[in-house]
Order: structure tokens, then C-alpha cells, then sequence
């Protein structure tokens, strides 16, 4: 016996409710996307180090995959600081607060899918500069387009003895260090007497690193090895690092490359770099969180964020080529991919990276390897 | 022998089985179809099913495609913090793509267009994701057969008010109404989902099903918050009703009934909530609200916007207002309690008072209004304008965006139905300054449109609250024959 037709829509009501039920439960029941077991092979020895061996298995879960796997030496071996994200409201920000606020809240998830379960808070101007006084080196993300003056001013400079402590900065806006903000600052633009323009970033790296600016946004129109090896997506180069400047720092792209060119002089910049500093450094977007959303705003910069710290490429030895594997799996399959890298003398181990790439959400499976 | 006694059970029993069940689907179909609303619904189905594949409004399509991403991967909605609504939506989508996911990759669910990029750049509202025909199918399916749903709660209350021609035109004022369709079956907006349990709500309190009534409400919630700020006005609603329940039974505690509806719905679909994710995800957009639309905080100088008056003092103030009109409802007619009609009247102001304070109200918020709109409309003489104005309104803010060619998308990307760079063009058209609407004149135009969509908000809250009124004061006329 079928329900009365009197009570249909009860059954109806009852029945929209069981399946919201259903759909509330199954996703926990998909398994994860794809899982990876890394096995060291016996070390040798190589010329001026050890040639390290890793068998990386991959396994597919219920949804095809595309997979990378790199390995490759690095300088430093520490484990990733803490992350100590810079919002003040009584301090002037240049761009939307929703997106700088939307950077904060995906890098939590994106850091969390590459395995990374250290400490996250947020941190006023006050808090920056007492930070940076100390001597912890946590991950600074500051994605404001503005320093405070707490910490940059014309008689004040904590960034840079900070980063030469092992500060790692990620700046993700407009140009770094030329816009200075403070509680009586309401709003913002270039020939406030109190900014610091072009002379900004030098009171940061000590010379130009972005130099002159061109024309926004400066999308990029070519790859560099890196940002195809880790899938780096943010594609504004407008006040990303000058190509021609960053050797000189010992920095590299980490980005794509914008040949942007302003009165007929040619400047190619990166809409990712890293510009080492000390013992730390500055991981510099060629832009900030901007629209459109799913292509350059926070969710993509939050994730080239993630990918760059989780994958230790900052602490890559560049003196040597990684390993790298490109893997296709069908659902539910498994593939062992071998890589070989020489890790110098001076090197303490090596990095394995494996990570899923689209269109399913990206995750990171980071691990440290010793000769 | 194999006369025909002998035969076994089973050779016998099958082609009979087989025959009833033939016969009795045969009979509901024959049934359904002559349901006074059967011509009209397979009309709106149609429609809705040659649109849904190849249209979509992207600033909202891509974030259900991120949303379904996460769940395939087997993570909460709420994982990549893309997703930054209550779960319902969630929830709904999960089940039909999971399935579909297991045959078909997430490759052919969306795709990323280059070309739309300096168009996302202009025109903030255009995301270069574009969905899959497939997917749009699977994802609007639930809101097709909610705008349906809909319609026949609107045919069921109607006909309890007037007749059944009368419903009949009220079926068709909602399921063949353009912005209804628009909404679902083109943008893919899952509005008329909370929309369909609030009025399911309503529909239950006039039925004095207290139960169903609470879960409805839990569930509207649970796809937009909007709802919430009825539930005080239910528990008055309730509370103080006229008594009428026969003694010693459970029926006798409709409170009980209401709030075990009301929990029970709750806790089952916050069971398995992600409360770290999913609650910064839900409150991190109140942290930094939009503002505009059909709403007075579009007229409000900006400096009082991002203040305590529209975070705090409007939200209470609306509170209270439908609160008090709740007890006004029950007191006017305090010898019998609501009437069907005075439920939806009530719902329509309530409704008006909660858009008219929101910071961001968007067309297809409107949805929330439309079902009272029709169903109170459709009962008075000329009363299908009301119906037609606040539609025009929400279809022609749409179509100011960014153009009229912005929800073909998938067509041209997918199907090659047009031309990508052709409605690029147009919205890059659109949206230039050097173009017929530089920026300060699109300004003007939508806020012009939201002043047309308040003035329907004004007449329709008008109309409603002269019939509560008119109750409270014995001098309703009769409902007319």
C-alpha cells in the first residue's frame, strides 16, 4: 500500500529531507583522491655528494588523477614556521578587503591539503612589529598593498634585519614597501609625503628588485621551468620582481613571465619570486588578490602561496636539476615512478613532492628525504 | 497435464505481477495527466529542459562547480572555502553528482576559458569557468523540480482559498513566469529551494501540521539564512493560537510537534557539519558585506553602510516588526486563529521587511516574495500585475548586469551554439566607459531598478497588511465566488 494521497505531500516533504540526509553523508564516503607512499633506495655517492634514490607509488581513488612528483636538493631542512597573516582595520589598505580577508580564510584549507598542521593567527600592526623585533621567523603574509609604519618607515626598518634573521615575508599587492600606512591615514595614493615609492624596496632587498612598473596587469604570456613543475597559477606580473635584477639576489622565478615594456624599454617581470634575504626571504606576487575570481584572486594566490611553501622550492639548490614525473592514473590505479637527484655535500637532504593538479582540488604530499 | 490449473505460481504469477504494475503506473500516469495543472507543467518542463543545458550565469555556476569538486574528492563543501552558504545547496547537489561522477570524470563538468579573463577583469561578475551542458542538466534538475514543487504547493493553496481555475492561473504565474525560469533553469540560482520550504512552512501552519511545519522552516534555513528571522514569529504563531485540540492527546502540544520538526530537521543536517570551515566560510562574506539592490541600504548614505545600523539595528529592527506582525495575525482573528489566507499575507510582509533590510539583495532574491505575491495576487482582480511588475523588475536587473548575451556562456563554449568572442564583446561593450553605459550611469540604472523593485516590495506589503488589517477591524469583504 502506497500513502494516502491526503498525506503526499508529508511523504514528499519526508522524502526531500532523507536525501539531503544522503547528500549530507556521501561525500565522506568518496575516500580520499589519491594517496602516495615514498621508499628511499640505498644512497650513492656522486661527484661532490650523494645521488639520492626514491620510489614514489601513486594510487588513484575513486576519480582519475594527473599527478607530479618532484625531487630535488635543498638548503634547508627546517620545518615550515607558523603563519602569521597581517590585517589591521585601523590601517589603510590598497584593494578589496574582501579578497585580502578571502586569502586569509583559503590558505588555511590550501596549506591544510598539503599537509601542513602548524600554527595560523592573525597579527594588528602592533603585534607585526613586536614580531619582528623578536626573534621568531614565523611565514609574514601581508596582502594589504600597504606597510604599516609600525614596521617600515624613513627612520624605522624591522623588515629587513627580520628577514635576515630566517623571516620568510609573502607579499601579495601593490608595490612593495612604497606605499606606508599608518592610524591617521585615511586614504592612499602615491605622492603622500610620508610613502617611501621606489625607495621602499630597497630599504627591504638593498637595491631594486621590481624596479620600474609597467602597465596593469601585466598578465603573463610565457612559463618558467618552476611554474610548470608546481602548477603556479597567478598570472599578474604588473609589480612582480625584474628578471634582470633577481640573479643578482640569488633569487628566481617562480611564476610566469610578463615581457612588459614601457617607452620602448623592455622589462620582463614574474608574477612569482622568490628573493632570498639573510637567512629568509621575500616570496613577492606580481600583484595582489584581484579579480577575477577562480583565475588571480585570493583563492589563486592562496594556493600559489601553499604550493610554494609546502613544496620547500624556496630552499631548492639551484646548482642542481630536479627530478621530475608527470603521472596519469585511471580510477583506482596504481603507478611507482623512480627519481634520482645528487644532493651536494653541503645540502642536508632532499624534498619529495607529489601533488594532485586539477580540475579536482589540489593536494600536496611533501616529504623530506636524508642521504 | 499442463492444463491451465496446473500451472506453476511462478509461470503464472509474473505476467500478472508484471500487468498490475504495467496497469498501475499506466493508471497514475493517466492520473497525473489529468491533474489541472499537467498541460502547463510539461510546457514549463519543456522550456526549462531546452534552456537548462546551455545557459548559466557564471558568478554563481562556478562556485557550484568548486562546490561539487571538493564533495567528489570526498571533502566537506566547505573545504576549499568556496562554497559560503549553509549546506543545503551542498547537500541537494551531492547525491545526483556523486553518481554521475562515478562514470564520468570531473574534466567534463567545467572548463577554464582564457578568453574570459579581461571580461572577468571589466565586469566583475563574469568567472572564466564555464560549466558543462551535463553538468548544468544535473545541477538545475533540483531546482526545476523545485520550481515545480512550488507551483503545485501554490495550485494546492489557492484552490483551498478560491477554485481550481483560479489555481490553475496561479500554477501558470509561477512556473511559466520568466524570472522564475530565468532564476533556476537559466542562472542556476538555488533560491527558489529556500524559497519552496518556507512556503512549505506556511502551507503546514495553515494545515496545522506543527511538525512538518518546523522542519520546512530548519530546511529553508539550511539553503538560505532568510528564513531564520521567522522562526520567533512561528513560536507566537503557535503559542498563541486559539486552542482547538482535543484533550490527552499529543496534538494537544503543537509547541512540541513544532520544536521536535524544527530539532529533528536541525540536527539532521548539521550532523556531520564541518564547524571550522563551514562557519568561518558562512560568516567570512559578513565580515565584509556587499551592498545594493533591492534593498533601502542601496539608498543609505556609505558611510552609515558598513555601520552598526545595517549589521546590527536594521536586522533587529526586522526582527522585532515580523514578530509583532505574527502576534498582530493570531489577535485578529483570535476566536479561530489564521486563516490560509492571512498565513501567506502575513508571509508576504515578512518577507518584504527581511529583503528590505538586508545589505545585498539580488534578483533572485525575489523568489523568496514571489509565491505570496502570486498566490495573494492571483485571488484579486488586476492583481496579476503586482506578480508582473516585481518580475519585470528582477528579469530587466539581470539583463543590466552585464547584457543580455552574459548567460550563454556554455552555449558558445561547449556547443558552439554562438560565438564566445561575440558575447565577450558584448560585455566588454557593456561595460565601457567609452561604451552607452559608463560606470556611473550603470550605477544609476540599477539603482533606479531597485527603487521600481522596493515600490512592488511597498504595494505588495501594502495590499497584504490592508487585508490583516481589515480582519482585525471585522470589515474584510467576502472572498469573492
Amino acid at each position: 500500500m502506497g500513502p494516502k494521497p491526503r498525506h503526499l505531500r508529508e511523504w514528499a516533504a519526508l522524502a526531500a529531507g532523507l536525501l539531503l540526509i544522503l547528500g549530507e553523508a556521501l561525500p565522506f564516503a568518496q575516500g580520499t583522491v589519491l594517496t602516495v607512499a615514498v621508499v628511499q633506495g640505498p644512497s650513492g655517492v656522486g661527484p661532490g655528494g650523494s645521488l639520492v634514490h626514491v620510489d614514489v607509488t601513486l594510487r588513484a581513488g575513486g576519480q582519475p588523477v594527473d599527478a607530479t612528483a618532484i625531487l630535488f636538493p635543498v638548503t634547508n631542512a627546517s620545518a615550515m614556521g607558523p603563519v602569521v597573516f597581517y590585517i589591521d582595520p585601523a590601517y589603510p589598505i590598497l584593494g578589496d578587503l574582501g579578497s585580502i580577508y578571502g586569502v586569509w580564510d583559503h590558505l588555511g584549507p590550501e596549506l591544510r591539503a598539503r599537509g601542513y598542521a602548524g600554527g595560523m593567527s592573525m597579527a594588528n600592526a602592533t603585534q607585526l612589529a613586536d614580531l619582528m623585533n623578536s626573534t621568531a621567523t614565523p611565514v609574514v603574509v601581508m596582502a594589504t598593498g600597504v606597510m604599516p609604519r609600525t614596521i617600515l618607515n624613513r627612520t624605522r626598518n624591522l623588515v629587513r634585519p627580520w628577514l635576515e634573521r630566517g623571516g620568510v615575508l609573502v607579499w601579495a599587492g601593490d608595490y612593495l614597501g612604497a606605499y606606508i600606512g599608518g592610524t591617521n591615514t585615511t586614504d592612499v595614493n602615491w605622492d603622500q609625503a610620508w610613502n617611501l615609492q621606489y625607495e621602499g624596496e630597497k630599504d627591504v632587498f638593498g637595491s631594486p628588485v621590481v624596479g620600474v612598473n609597467t602597465t596593469f596587469p601585466g598578465t603573463v604570456n610565457g612559463s618558467t621551468a618552476v611554474s610548470a613543475w608546481l602548477d603556479i597559477r597567478y598570472p599578474y606580473a604588473y609589480e612582480g620582481a625584474n628578471l634582470s635584477y633577481l640573479g643578482g639576489f640569488g633569487g628566481f622565478a617562480l611564476g610566469g613571465v610578463a615581457n612588459n615594456t614601457k617607452d620602448n624599454v623592455s622589462f620582463p617581470h614574474t608574477s612569482l619570486a622568490w628573493i632570498p634575504v639573510g637567512r629568509g626571504g621575500v616570496l613577492l606576487f606580481g600583484y595582489g588578490p584581484v579579480l577575477p575570481y577562480g583565475y588571480s584572486a585570493e583563492d589563486a594566490v592562496a594556493g600559489d602561496i601553499a604550493q610554494a611553501l609546502r613544496s620547500g622550492i624556496l630552499w631548492w639548490d639551484r646548482s642542481i636539476l630536479p627530478g621530475v614525473a608527470n603521472v596519469t592514473l585511471d580510477r583506482g590505479g596504481v603507478a611507482t615512478v623512480s627519481l634520482n637527484v645528487l644532493v651536494p655535500a653541503g645540502d642536508p637532504a632532499a624534498m619529495v613532492y607529489v601533488y594532485s593538479r586539477g580540475p579536482l582540488p589540489t593536494i600536496g604530499f611533501p616529504q623530506l628525504v636524508t642521504p | 497435464m499442463n492444463g491451465p490449473g496446473d500451472a506453476s505460481p511462478t509461470s503464472q504469477g509474473l505476467p500478472d505481477r508484471l500487468r498490475r504494475v504495467g496497469g498501475r503506473a499506466w493508471g497514475i500516469v493517466r492520473r497525473t495527466w489529468a491533474h489541472p495543472v499537467a498541460r502547463l507543467a510539461v510546457l514549463g518542463l519543456v522550456v526549462r529542459l531546452l534552456l537548462a543545458p546551455f545557459t548559466s550565469w557564471t558568478g554563481d555556476m562556478a562556485f557550484t562547480y568548486w562546490t561539487v569538486l571538493d564533495m567528489v574528492a570526498g571533502r566537506s563543501p566547505y573545504a576549499s572555502m568556496n562554497y559560503a552558504y549553509p549546506p543545503g545547496w551542498a547537500y541537494t547537489l551531492a547525491a545526483p553528482f556523486l553518481t554521475l561522477a562515478r562514470f564520468v570524470p570531473p574534466e567534463a563538468f567545467g572548463r577554464f576559458v582564457p578568453s574570459l579573463v579581461p571580461v572577468g577583469v571589466a565586469a566583475n561578475m563574469v568567472i572564466p569557468v564555464v560549466t558543462s551542458p551535463l553538468f548544468n542538466v544535473v545541477a538545475k534538475a533540483p531546482l526545476i523540480v523545485g520550481d515545480l514543487a512550488a507551483g503545485l504547493v501554490i495550485f494546492e493553496v489557492v484552490r483551498g482559498i478560491r477554485d481550481v481555475r483560479t489555481a490553475k492561473r496561479a500554477f501558470a504565474l509561477w512556473f511559466l513566469n520568466p524570472l522564475v525560469i530565468l532564476v533556476g533553469s537559466v542562472n542556476g540560482q538555488f533560491d527558489v529551494l529556500a524559497s519552496l520550504f518556507l512556503l512549505a512552512g506556511a502551507y503546514f501552519l495553515g494545515r496545522r501540521s506543527y511538525a512538518y511545519a518546523g522542519a520546512s522552516l530548519a530546511v529553508s534555513v539550511a539553503y538560505k539564512v532568510f528564513a531564520a528571522y521567522l522562526l520567533p514569529a512561528y513560536v507566537v504563531l503557535i503559542v498563541f493560537r486559539p486552542r482547538r485540540e482535543p484533550a490527552g492527546s499529543w496534538r494537544e502540544w503543537p509547541e512540541l510537534r513544532f520544536a521536535a520538526g524544527l530539532g529533528a530537521a536541525a540536527a539532521a543536517l548539521l550532523a556531520l557539519f564541518p564547524w571550522d570551515t563551514g562557519l568561518a566560510a558562512l560568516l567570512r562574506r559578513v565580515s565584509v558585506p556587499s551592498f545594493g539592490g533591492f534593498t533601502i541600504v542601496t539608498f543609505l548614505p556609505p558611510d552609515l553602510r558598513g555601520g552598526p545600523l545595517v549589521s546590527t539595528v536594521l536586522p533587529l529592527l526586522a526582527l522585532a516588526a515580523i514578530t509583532l506582525l505574527a502576534a498582530y495575525v493570531v489577535r485578529a482573528r483570535a476566536d479561530e486563529g489564521p486563516r490560509t489566507r492571512d498565513t501567506m499575507a502575513f508571509h508576504a510582509v515578512a518577507v518584504v521587511i527581511v529583503l528590505a533590510t538586508q545589505p545585498l539583495v539580488q534578483p533572485q532574491y525575489l523568489l523568496w516574495l514571489l509565491p505570496y505575491v502570486v498566490v495573494l495576487g492571483v485571488s484579486e482582480r488586476g492583481g496579476w500585475r503586482r506578480v508582473a511588475l516585481l518580475s519585470a523588475v528582477g528579469m530587466v536587473y539581470f539583463a543590466a548586469l552585464a547584457g543580455p548575451l552574459a548567460f550563454f556562456y556554455p552555449a558558445a563554449v561547449w556547443s558552439g551554439l554562438g560565438s564566445t568572442d561575440a558575447i565577450n564583446a558584448s560585455i566588454l561593450t557593456y561595460w565601457s566607459r567609452m561604451g552607452l553605459f559608463p560606470d556611473s550611469t550603470w550605477y544609476r540604472m540599477l539603482a533606479n531598478l531597485a527603487l521600481a523593485g522596493l515600490l512592488a516590495f511597498a504595494l505588495e506589503a501594502w495590499t497584504s497588511l490592508d487585508h490583516l488589517w481589515r480582519i482585525r477591524h471585522g470589515t474584510e469583504a467576502a472572498p469573492p465566488a
